[in-house]
């Protein structure tokens, strides 16, 4: 591996296989791009050098993508014609014209880039105080804030686009938003004591951010121990395939929770053909998942910075080699399987920066990359990426007792990605809608949903599973989500066989968490019970 | 907070804000502002920014014309710049019915020395391409009309106030009054009494509930209507669109975002839930008037209401039953437009004692002599119970 020539496009892989096709192109900023059918728009552009998208709004920064999974809006483009497009999540078609977001050429408006650059101008909130005086002042700043203002064009798309398709009602008596593990199980339980069940998720297939794990789940059998992360996914996809009172709804994203139990969904058919979906139902199960958290450090904008969860999505979904030599900062147990991910992809992993005094993921995970001639760096902080468009290195340093860089020991490393693995916090977004009571619990990730041992809210009827209740990982999701919908369904419907599956689960859960790594999660899990 | 003040307004949204201002102003002596939330919380910024004096009524004009004069001004008054931009508003007409109504208005507006005009379709087109010629059987056009940060506005006035030693007191909630005679003596507030010699409601939707707290019976009441937002995009929509069925508005801030709102006609609970039936109608509507907007995304909404009354008009000066009880409420959803005018009348009339001419039609007084200022562009136009509303008594009800 370490000698082919590099090729951005994945061919051979250890454990996984992709199946490109046809292949095509399409345009970007005019330029002709050569691309497979089935890639995402950022995959196919990332897989051919560029990872500019856009550029930020103030001081024109250039931005690439940073979560792959259609959450961060760095990756905003116009695609034939229509603005905002989320392109990591839209996928490449022959001809398509995509072009970046950048604004147009304004003498006023650049001259005005400028001066903030140069903070010559008060910051936040400053225009209402200073741009008051004078006749001049206000036109000229107000023409200079227009020329300023927004992303992209208001769209002059192509005429045969925008197809909107009649809306549709689904009504029954449970919808599980999120089709990840947590959401799946929970569909499973619930359709087990005969619900009617909806299952939606965004995405075009299930099993969440399953489907990019390539590593051995631990633990034990029953809960898919020595299986992996991908496997499971397929498990769980067509197990809920196999009930026929499973509605499963891809493509479609919820926007909002209405008064009444409703939720207000969009179903993507193809790009910029929409159905608008409401779902009404007596009971909800929130398994949402959860956002990756970025890093405070100089440049963290900079293309070729991004999530873990995103350089997995565009490696072990797409295919596509994030770079030649990764950095990665955060040693838990995501920044350690996706080093050796990246090992499998045949990219160099230049080192692991773990600011803590140790690692912070299973042994086994750290022990294997360490093996492969990875260093971790604990006690390890980033300064800031460097480059000029996209990264072109790295500077790093030393940590003293009380979390300072030490003077000194700063110290440039090569790489042309940096990983950003620093944990995630819970998607709580539709719970809080629901008005559920939030709770911010840093041991859980953040704001999670207040909740009990049967994983119902403060609102009745609506419960949550998977990491919205708190980041933890798939084998507890999958328990969280079953323990869901379990007691979705009892509320309806009597059955004591259930109550006693329910109780069990439960107590696998408690086993599962018994050891010394759980400690912060049991803590968490105390503090997010209702009072 | 005060034990005793000259004026107590009821309300810190825009109106009342803006009447303490001009009270300071004039020299009234103490005044202080009774909030139950926080200033700006009701309608004053849940509006979508617009300014126009394209009005049906001629005392409407005749006010709304001088507060565009005073908005003009108004970032160098208050020392705040409240992000005015004169571009126009747009109204229009879909019906027979409604054009009529557009028609009529621009010949009123023109009379009294408002520049509005009708625009012929292919001038529409022209000016402006992306709206659907189809769906609009009439336009009119006012370069004057304007729109402003509904935000920047409430803390324009409110920094201006402090400034001028006005007391603010949020999360304070009017309990009661002690009435004497035909005269208010005290507030009672949640946070203890006020004794005071005169008093303003304007309470927004609340006014109706404070008024007959002192005995006075208004015929105002709430009319839900939602709002909401687009993602940014490039700036290009400098005017404000105001469709008559609705109303429904649409403009564009100078973050780029596209902010729209729409009355739902119907609904005169005080509930501020956003509802997916208003998400669906107006996005309908909305593409059908500007068929481009179905490539946007909306990103967020948000409810707000209307204190609307049986004619549309404002209900401006004393309460006949207790004279020192002054109304500055019932605006119909053209509070934000009015707010710096009827601050200032209103001033003038507290202060002097005697009344204006410009503000005597808008007394509360007119419903019982049925002498209304009918507002065609109103969303009360369309209300059934207008017409069958029973007329304010003068008998107090019960404290």
């Amino acid at each position: 591996m370490q000698g082919e020539r590099y090729s951005p496009r994945i061919q051979e892989h250890p454990i996984l296989s992709f199946e490109r096709g046809r292949k095509i192109k399409f345009f970007f900023d005019g330029r002709e791009i050569e691309a497979y059918e089935g890639e995402t728009i950022t995959a196919a552009l990332y897989a051919a050098g560029i990872r500019q998208l856009t550029e930020s709004l103030k001081y024109r920064r250039p931005r690439g993508f940073f979560c792959a999974i259609g959450k961060c809006s760095s990756c905003l483009a116009q695609v034939d014609g229509v603005s905002n497009v989320k392109t990591c999540v839209t996928l490449v078609k022959e001809g398509m014209d995509v072009r970046s977001q950048k604004r147009k050429f304004s003498l006023l408006g650049s001259l005005v880039s400028a001066a903030l650059k140069r903070g010559l101008f008060p910051s936040v909130g400053g225009h209402y105080k200073k741009l008051v005086g004078g006749p001049l002042v206000w036109p000229l700043a107000r023409r200079a804030i227009k020329a300023m203002a927004g992303f992209g064009e208001f769209p002059e798309p192509n005429p045969t686009l925008g197809k909107f398709l009649p809306s549709e009602t689904w009504e029954g008596d449970l919808v599980v938003i999120g089709g990840g593990p947590a959401g799946i199980s929970a569909a499973l339980y619930g359709a087990k004591l005969g619900l009617k069940v909806a299952l939606v998720d965004e995405n075009s297939r299930l099993g969440g951010q399953l489907v990019k794990q390539t590593h051995r789940f631990f633990g034990s059998k029953e809960y898919y121990a020595g299986t992996r992360g991908f496997e499971i996914g397929r498990i769980l996809e067509k197990e809920a395939a196999s009930y026929s009172n499973i509605t499963v709804l891809l493509d479609t994203t919820v926007f909002g929770f209405y008064p009444g139990n409703i939720l207000g969904a969009v179903q993507k058919i193809d790009f910029c053909k929409e159905k608008m979906v409401k779902l009404r139902a007596k009971r909800m199960v929130f398994a949402t998942g959860a956002y990756e958290r970025t890093l405070i450090f100089e440049n963290n904008d900079l293309p070729g910075v991004m999530g873990a969860g995103g350089v997995q999505t565009l490696m072990n979904v797409q295919g596509i080699r994030p770079g030649k030599n990764g950095l990665i900062i955060g040693a838990g147990n995501v920044g350690l399987i996706l080093a050796y991910q990246l090992l499998q992809a045949g990219v160099r992993v230049e080192a692991v920066i773990e600011a803590m005094p140790g690692v912070g993921g299973y042994f086994v995970h750290a022990a294997k990359i360490r093996r492969a001639g990875v260093p971790i760096l604990t006690s390890h902080t980033i300064l800031k990426a460097l480059g000029k468009g996209s990264v072109e290195g790295a500077v790093v340093a030393k940590l003293d007792d009380k979390w300072n860089p030490l003077p000194g020991s700063e110290k440039e490393l090569e790489c042309d990605f940096i990983c950003v693995a620093v944990g995630l916090h819970p998607s709580f977004e539709l719970p809080y809608q629901a008005g559920c009571q939030l709770k911010y619990v840093p041991e859980l990730g953040g704001m999670v949903p207040v909740h009990d041992q049967w994983m119902e809210t403060s609102v009745p009827g609506i419960y949550i599973a998977g990491d919205t209740s708190g980041i933890e990982e798939a084998s507890t999701a999958i328990l969280g989500g079953r323990i869901a919908g379990l007691s979705a369904g009892l509320s309806l419907v009597k059955d004591r066989e259930a109550e006693k599956l329910r109780s069990e689960f439960v107590k696998a859960l408690e086993e599962f968490r018994d050891n010394p790594l759980s400690a912060k999660i049991r803590e968490g899990k105390k503090k997010a019970q209702p009072r | 907070m005060l034990e005793k003040a000259e004026v107590v307004v009821i309300g810190g949204g825009v109106v009342g804000l803006s009447v303490a201002y001009n009270l300071v102003k004039r020299g009234v002596g103490k005044v202080s502002v009774l909030e139950r939330r926080y200033l700006g919380s009701g309608a004053s910024t849940r509006n979508c920014c617009g300014i126009r004096s394209q009005f049906g009524a001629e005392e409407n004009i005749r006010l709304a014309r001088e507060s565009k004069k005073i908005f003009q001004g108004l970032t160098a008054e208050l020392g705040f710049n409240i992000l005015h931009i004169k571009g126009g508003c747009m109204m229009l007409a879909s019906t027979p019915e409604e054009a009529e109504i557009l028609e009529r208005n621009v010949r009123l507006q023109n009379r009294l020395g408002v520049n509005t005009r009708l625009l012929n379709p292919g001038e529409l087109r022209a000016r402006f391409p992306y709206l659907n010629p189809d769906k609009i059987r009439a336009a009119s056009f006012d370069p004057t009309d304007s729109k402003a940060h509904h935000d920047a506005v409430v803390m324009a006035y409110s920094e201006a106030c402090r400034r001028l030693g006005v007391e603010l007191n949020t999360y304070t909630e009017v309990k009661g009054f002690k009435v004497e005679g035909k005269a208010i003596r005290a507030v009672k507030t949640s946070r203890g009494e006020v004794k005071c010699s005169r008093v303003v409601n304007a309470a927004g939707v609340w006014s109706r509930q404070v008024a007959r707290m002192a005995g006075v019976n208004l015929p105002n009441r709430p009319l839900r209507a939602e709002g909401m937002v687009t993602e940014p995009f490039h700036y290009f929509l400098d005017p404000t669109i105001v469709h008559l069925n609705g109303p429904l508005e649409l403009t564009q801030t100078l973050r780029g975002e596209l902010v729209g709102g729409l009355a739902d006609g119907e609904d005169f609970s005080l509930n501020l839930n956003s509802s997916l039936s208003f998400a669906e109608n107006f996005c309908k509507r909305a593409v059908e008037i500007f068929p481009r907007l179905k490539f946007a995304n909306l990103m967020r909404q948000w409810a707000g209401y209307f204190d609307v009354t049986p004619d549309g008009s404002p209900v401006l000066g004393p309460a006949e039953e207790v004279e020192n009880f002054f109304q500055a409420n019932g605006f119909s959803g053209h509070g934000f437009t009015l707010a710096p005018v009827v601050g200032r009348l209103l001033a003038e009339v507290i202060a002097k004692g005697k009344a204006t001419p410009s503000l005597e039609p808008f007394y509360p007084s007119r419903f019982r002599e049925g002498k209304l200022i009918v507002e065609n562009t109103a969303p009360v136009d369309r209300l059934s119970w207008a017409s069958t509303l029973p007329e304010a008594s003068s008998s107090a009800p019960s404290r």
